[in-house]
Parts: structure tokens; C-alpha cells; sequence
């Protein structure tokens, strides 16, 4: 379980806030989706708990351990982080890609390699046609499902990931979207997944948290927020999907 | 006739730093030397290698002693600093550079009495030995063209007061800052040229005979100043000082081996102006070698046992062979450069390398040291070569390669450390981002991501310096460091173009080579 306890963070010697007294639980198993538009802190909150980004004040547990007594390094290792810029490696191959984690844990060579391959079958990629590819040669769609077997690589239980399918066309998004429920199926991962695409929200998430000004407007799952909006400015977020539900409903 | 007046401030800051080096030399402690060798030394031009080579043939021919040959050193600071250091244990030196150069005496014209006091000043300050002098007096020569003399009736400096306003005069750098040069000639004479420029020993006759200058110090034995009409004013107001030639030795090379002192006994008193005059013609006109022209003067002495060693691995060379018979005839000479030339520069580079390149990654990480990191770089950079090898000459009190790889280490710096920090500052914060993301230490992000990544760029700021390495490295010559420079300082000290010719084309072809293997290395980094 990951839980976030009254964080705050401030720029500029507390001029300015991203996030303001945050505390949100995220259940074992579950897929949680931080929503909201630019700059409202989402990005920010998922950082701090990876310690990308350190807390101005409150604390951050992961599995009922504060973040700060970890290692850094074994905790970024233990939590696979999916970025909005896909960030691969240019010089290595998709397959070293893929290893990176395991090489920094020192697994055997055969091991890690064989692993690459698995994790590229499983997001869909053939590991003896892209195996010693560079991430130039891929396609978007391509380089973020690379990504996200990169993430999943160590098999850590909790998953990262920053607006991952922001910079793709609609169809491939969608292709992903359906990829990733699959694979939380089989894997039964912990997702954090931010985004500020309401639909995306919508097709993924068990539960949504929507964010607003650097605090949070309301959690709860897609139910809930649909049905008793806690704000007037959640209530206007999912004003259009709400009525082409209930067109749906009347249809 | 362009004059570079900046110049004069250089050869006076060069020559600061050769004193300096005199002065560090004298409190350094004579460096070890090898029981068995005798390390002979010469200045830049052709009398000097002539002289050394004769010393050097001699003790081959009468010793069991092996002969080490620095020639072509950059000028009396640097021979004589080199002598008081125990680097060099031999040169020839005159009488009158002695006593206003390095004593610092007032001139006196009297050649015995120079001879006495400069001998015993060298023996009690810097235990040196002055041998018997040769015979001949190369004074300054102050000379023009007979035809301009003849026109205006010119018979000694002095006649030249009127119009030396409207003369243009080609000096040595070492002249323009002698006392006994261009600055006492002109309190001795009361008048100025109305321009000097800098001019090589080797150059000034050509450019006189050319008219390109009007007045040149010519050294009294050049065979130039015969074969290009030149005529020598008189000195009337006894300016000049004599300059007699003699051997100068280390004293206790000579307590070790007081054989050399009867060995270079036959150099005393025998050679005089006109056959000094004729060797070097023999070398500067009739292209002949120093080394071959002192084997002729030696075996014409008669008085010789046959050759016991070859001497240096010098061929005659006819005046008129082509460039290419040339490079036939010395290719294992040309050869040897080129290997002391690639080691000079693959050392030097060696060692940029592995301080450039940490650096970079210093100022990388410690983003506030960078602007002072890389100023002081530059302004390395912006030393004149020759004022930096003076300087480590200094700094080091040793010749060869170590200030000369010091100096080309400093020059290959700033490319280095600029692409290296470049490289890493123009990183993508993503990739950046990521590589802290997936959990990689502080080094484990530098080797597994930035340096891969940063490599082609370093690796072009290695190519230029490499290029720019290659190039300077001709100028360690000056400080005894071998290479194709020797071939460059020779070809302008006789001013026979094919030698310049032969140290200049293998080095730019170095230079273009180098360039290409490593641009092939970064196309090959690139697309991996």
C-alpha cells in the first residue's frame, strides 16, 4: 500500500505550491488515476513518491515504511516508473532497455535477458524482430509499449506511470489503454497513473482522484465521482461524459 | 614588408622567461648523467650545428665516448641554462654573448682580455670550462647591400645616421634584445631605423639581397653575405665586442674524462673568418650537411686515424636534388621523426585526455566551478606556443620531452574540456530523468548513459586538439624535443625550403590522417 500523509510541496522558498496538504491511500491491486488539467500538482505528487521529487512537509509510506528510511536507490529499483517522455536510452538496444533494472540489481546476464524477451512478449512486442533494435527505429506506440515492459522488468508491485499514452494518436491510445487493463490482469499490479484525460480516466481507473490548484478535490471510483460530485468543478469536469451517459441510459 | 611591432613585446617577455630559466637552472642541482655519454648542444643556426658537429665527430672518432646531439635549440638562454643544469655538457659559445648576455658585463673590446674574464667568471660561478678559442671572430655584422652602399657612399654605421629614418632593418629576435643588439647600437650610433621587423637567421640575407629590408645584422662568417653582394659596415665606433667561438664544456665531464680536452685541442686557434666563412657557405649555398662538412674539415686535417664510429646518419646532398632524392636519401631520418613526432602528439593526447575529460565531467556536476574551469582553459590557450615551451623550459630546468608534451597537454585541454562538458550539459532532461528513475547511482548514470551518450561530441573535441597537437608539436624543436620540427627550424636556419619542406608536408599529412581516423571513430559512435 502506498499512502501520502498531508504533502505539501513548494517552489521558490514556499512562493509557490504544486501540492498542498495531499493524503491519499492507494490499495494494493487497485489502478488509482490522478486527474486533472496542467500544472495541478499530479505529476508532482506521483514524483515524490519515488523521491524524484522530496516533500516540503508530510510523508510519504510505501508497504507502511517511510520512503525516507529507504535506500533510494533500492526504492526506485522496486517501483517501476512508466514517463510521459518515454525516456529510453537511445545507444542500447530495446532489449537493454528492457534489462536496465535488472542490470542495476545485478542479475546474471542470461537471466536478464531472457526476462527482456519475456516482458517484450508480454506488451505485445516480437523479442527476435525488436530485440536489437534502437528506440529510434520504433514507432511511438512502439517505444512506450517498450517503456512500460522496461517498468514491469524487476516485477515490482507498484507501477508509475506519468501521462505514458499523452503524446500518441487516439487509435494507438486506445490500443494501449486495452493492453494495460490486460496486463494488470495477469499481473495484478498497483497502479498510479496520471493523466488529464477524463476518458482515459474513465476506461482505466478503479479509482480517480481528481486533483485541482495543487489539492485534492475528491476520490473515489467512477461511481461516486459521476454520480455525487464533492465540488462544483469536479461536477463541471465530468459534465460531458455524464450526458453521453445518460444518452446512452435513455437509448 | 610588414612590421610587427607587438613582436618586440614578445622576444622581450621570451627573453625574461629565458633568464628565468637561467636563474632556476643555476639553483637546480646538475641533473645524473650517464657515465659513458656526452651530450652536445647547438643554437638555431648553421654555424652552430657546423661547430657541434665537429665536436661531436671528433669524440666519436678519438673516444669510446657515445655522443648525444641536441641541436637547433632556441638561442643562447636556452643552451646555456641547459649547460648550468647539467642537460646539455657541451655547446660552442662567443666570447662577447657570454660576457654582455649571460654575465652582464659592459662591452670591452679587447678579445684576450674578454676571453679571460668570461673563462673565469664561467669557471667560478657555474663550474664551466671554456676550451682554447677556434680561431674566428663571428661579430654582428651591421650590412646592407653593396650596390645601396656604393650609390650612397656608405663606408661605416655611422655613415647610415642621416637616413636611417627612411631604412627598413630585418633583425634576429635575439638581436632586437642584446644589449650588444639593436637597443646598445642605437645609444652607441644615437639614431633609430625607421622599422625592424622580426626576422629569422636563416631568412635575413635573402631578404636583404630581395630588398625587402635595407640593413641586416649580419654574423660576420656567413658565407651569404659574399655570395649575395652584400658589404659589411665597419663598426666605428667600436661597438661590437669580439665574438670568439669556443667550446664550452661542463667541469666535471672533463675531470671524468680529460681525454676530450686533448681530443678538441685541434680546434684550437684553426679555423679562421674565411674558413668559418667557407663551411658555412658549403652548408647554406651549396646545400651540403653540417655533419658531412665537419667530417671534410676533420679528415682534411690528415692527422686522423680512420673512422671509428659513422657519426650522425647524414648523407651528403647535392645542391640541386630534387625533394623526392631528398626523402629517398633520409628516409630513415624522416622516418624517425614522424615516430618521435606521432609520440610527442599521442602522449600528449593521452594525457589531455585523461585530465580532460574528468575535468569536464567536474564542472558538469559542480556547475559553479565551471566558468573559472574553463576561462583559465582559454587562457591557456591564448600563450603564445614559443613563450609557453620557454616557460616549462623554466618551470622544468630540463630540455626535450617532457615541457614540450607539458605544453602540447595544456594547448589539447580546452577543446577537450569544453566538448566533454558540452556534451553532458545538452543531455535531454528526460533521459536524465529517467536514468535517476530506474534507480542508477550518481556513476552508474554517468558510465551506463551521459558518457555513451556525450561521446561523440568529446570525441570530436579530441580530434581538434589532436589536429591542433600535431602542429604545435613542430615547434618543440626549440626545446630539444625531436620531431619533424627539427626538419622546419633546419630549413629555415639554412633557408633551404626542401628541408622545411620535409618536417612541414609529413606533419600536415599527420594532421589530415589523424583528423580522418578519428572522424571515422565519431560517424562510427554516432550511428551505433
Amino acid at each position: 500500500m502506498i499512502r501520502l500523509t498531508d504533502i505539501s510541496k513548494s517552489f521558490d522558498g514556499g512562493r509557490s505550491h504544486a501540492v498542498r496538504d495531499l493524503s491519499l491511500e492507494v490499495q494494493d491491486g487497485e489502478t488509482l488515476v490522478l486527474l486533472g488539467s496542467s500544472g495541478c500538482g499530479k505529476t508532482t505528487t506521483l514524483k515524490m513518491v519515488n523521491r524524484l521529487i522530496e516533500p516540503t512537509s508530510g510523508a510519504v509510506t510505501v508497504d507502511g515504511r517511510c520512503v525516507t528510511q529507504h535506500d533510494i536507490l533500492p526504492l526506485r529499483r522496486s517501483i517501476g516508473y512508466v514517463f510521459q517522455g518515454i525516456g529510453l536510452f537511445p545507444h542500447m538496444t530495446i532489449e537493454q532497455n528492457v534489462a536496465v533494472v535488472p542490470k542495476l540489481l545485478g542479475w546474471p546476464s542470461e537471466r536478464r535477458t531472457a526476462r527482456a524477451q519475456e516482458m517484450l512478449s508480454l506488451v505485445e512486442l516480437d523479442p527476435v524482430v525488436y530485440g536489437r533494435r534502437r528506440p529510434g527505429d520504433l514507432s511511438g506506440g512502439e517505444q512506450q509499449r517498450v517503456g512500460v515492459a522496461r517498468a514491469l522488468a524487476a516485477d515490482p508491485s507498484y507501477l508509475l506511470m506519468d501521462e505514458p499514452f499523452g503524446a500518441l494518436d487516439a487509435i494507438t491510445r486506445d490500443v494501449l489503454q486495452q493492453e494495460l487493463l490486460r496486463i494488470k490482469r495477469e499481473l495484478g499490479k498497483t497502479i498510479v497513473f496520471v493523466t488529464h484525460d477524463i476518458f482515459e480516466a474513465l476506461t482505466l481507473a478503479d479509482r480517480i482522484a481528481v486533483m485541482h490548484e495543487g489539492r485534492l478535490e475528491q476520490v473515489g471510483s467512477r461511481r461516486e465521482i459521476l454520480a455525487k460530485p464533492a465540488s462544483e468543478f469536479v461536477r463541471s469536469l465530468f459534465a460531458k461524459p455524464r450526458a453521453q451517459l445518460e444518452l446512452l441510459a435513455e437509448q | 614588408m610588414i612590421v610587427h611591432n607587438d613582436k618586440h613585446s614578445l622576444a622581450a617577455w621570451l627573453l625574461c622567461l629565458l633568464a628565468f630559466a637561467v636563474v632556476c637552472s643555476a639553483t637546480t642541482s646538475a641533473a645524473a648523467q650517464a657515465a659513458d655519454t656526452v651530450r652536445i648542444g647547438s643554437k638555431n643556426f648553421t654555424e652552430q650545428e657546423i661547430l657541434a658537429e665537429l665536436v661531436a665527430q671528433l669524440i666519436e672518432r678519438h673516444t669510446d665516448l657515445r655522443v648525444e646531439r641536441t641541436f637547433g635549440l632556441g638561442g643562447t638562454g636556452v643552451c646555456h641554462a641547459a649547460l648550468v643544469a647539467g642537460e646539455l655538457d657541451i655547446y660552442v659559445e662567443y666570447t662577447g654573448t657570454a660576457l654582455l648576455n649571460v654575465l652582464k658585463h659592459e662591452v670591452r673590446t679587447n678579445a684576450d682580455d674578454v676571453y679571460q674574464i668570461v673563462a673565469k667568471a664561467y669557471r667560478e660561478r657555474f663550474e664551466l670550462v671554456w676550451l682554447p678559442p677556434m680561431g674566428f671572430n663571428n661579430t654582428y655584422a651591421i650590412t646592407v647591400r653593396a650596390g645601396h652602399a656604393d650609390e650612397h657612399g656608405w663606408q661605416t654605421i655611422g655613415d647610415l645616421a642621416d637616413v636611417a629614418g627612411q631604412l627598413s632593418a630585418g633583425f634576429t629576435a635575439e638581436f632586437m634584445e642584446r644589449p650588444d643588439g639593436y637597443p646598445g647600437l642605437r645609444r652607441a650610433y644615437g639614431f633609430d631605423f625607421g622599422q625592424t621587423a622580426d626576422l629569422d637567421p636563416g631568412l635575413m640575407y635573402q631578404a636583404l639581397a630581395d630588398g625587402q629590408v635595407d640593413v641586416i645584422c649580419a654574423f660576420a662568417t656567413d658565407g651569404r653575405i659574399a655570395a649575395y653582394k652584400l658589404k659589411v659596415l665597419h663598426d666605428d665606433r667600436s661597438f661590437f665586442p669580439p665574438y670568439d667561438a669556443a667550446p664550452v664544456i661542463r667541469h666535471a665531464l672533463l675531470h671524468d674524462h680529460p681525454e676530450i680536452r686533448d681530443v678538441l685541442a685541434v680546434l684550437a686557434g684553426t679555423i679562421d673568418d674565411r674558413t668559418m666563412r667557407r663551411l658555412n657557405h658549403t652548408v647554406d649555398e651549396l646545400k651540403s650537411t653540417p655533419a658531412k662538412v665537419a667530417r671534410d674539415w676533420i679528415e682534411s686535417r690528415g692527422a686522423d686515424s680512420p673512422h671509428r664510429t659513422s657519426g650522425r646518419a647524414d648523407v651528403p646532398i647535392d645542391g640541386t636534388v630534387s625533394i623526392w632524392a631528398m626523402v629517398a636519401t633520409r628516409r630513415a631520418e624522416l622516418w624517425q621523426k614522424v615516430i618521435e613526432h606521432l609520440a610527442l602528439t599521442a602522449l600528449a593526447m593521452v594525457i589531455a585526455v585523461l585530465i580532460g575529460v574528468p575535468t569536464g565531467i567536474l564542472i558538469h556536476r559542480h556547475r559553479a566551478a565551471a566558468p573559472l574551469v574553463l576561462s583559465a582553459t582559454e587562457i591557456m590557450q591564448t600563450i603564445p606556443s614559443l613563450a609557453m615551451l620557454a616557460f616549462l623550459f623554466a618551470v622544468y630546468g630540463i630540455l626535450g620531452a617532457t615541457p614540450a608534451v607539458t605544453a602540447l597537454v595544456l594547448y589539447a585541454l580546452l577543446p577537450i574540456v569544453v566538448n566533454t562538458f558540452t556534451g553532458l550539459k545538452e543531455l535531454s532532461p528526460e533521459i536524465i530523468e529517467a536514468a535517476d528513475g530506474v534507480g542508477m547511482s550518481g556513476g552508474q548514470r554517468l558510465w551506463m548513459v551521459e558518457l555513451p551518450l556525450a561521446l561523440p561530441i568529446i570525441v570530436a573535441g579530441i580530434r581538434t586538439s589532436t589536429v591542433w597537437t600535431v602542429g604545435i608539436a613542430t615547434l618543440s624543436t626549440y626545446i630539444g624535443a625531436g620531431g619533424l620540427g627539427d626538419f622546419i627550424s633546419r630549413g629555415l636556419a639554412r633557408n633551404d625550403p626542401r628541408l622545411t619542406l620535409l618536417g612541414a608536408v609529413p606533419a600536415a599529412v599527420m594532421a589530415v590522417i589523424l583528423s580522418l581516423a578519428i572522424r571515422l571513430v565519431e560517424r562510427h559512435l554516432r550511428q551505433a
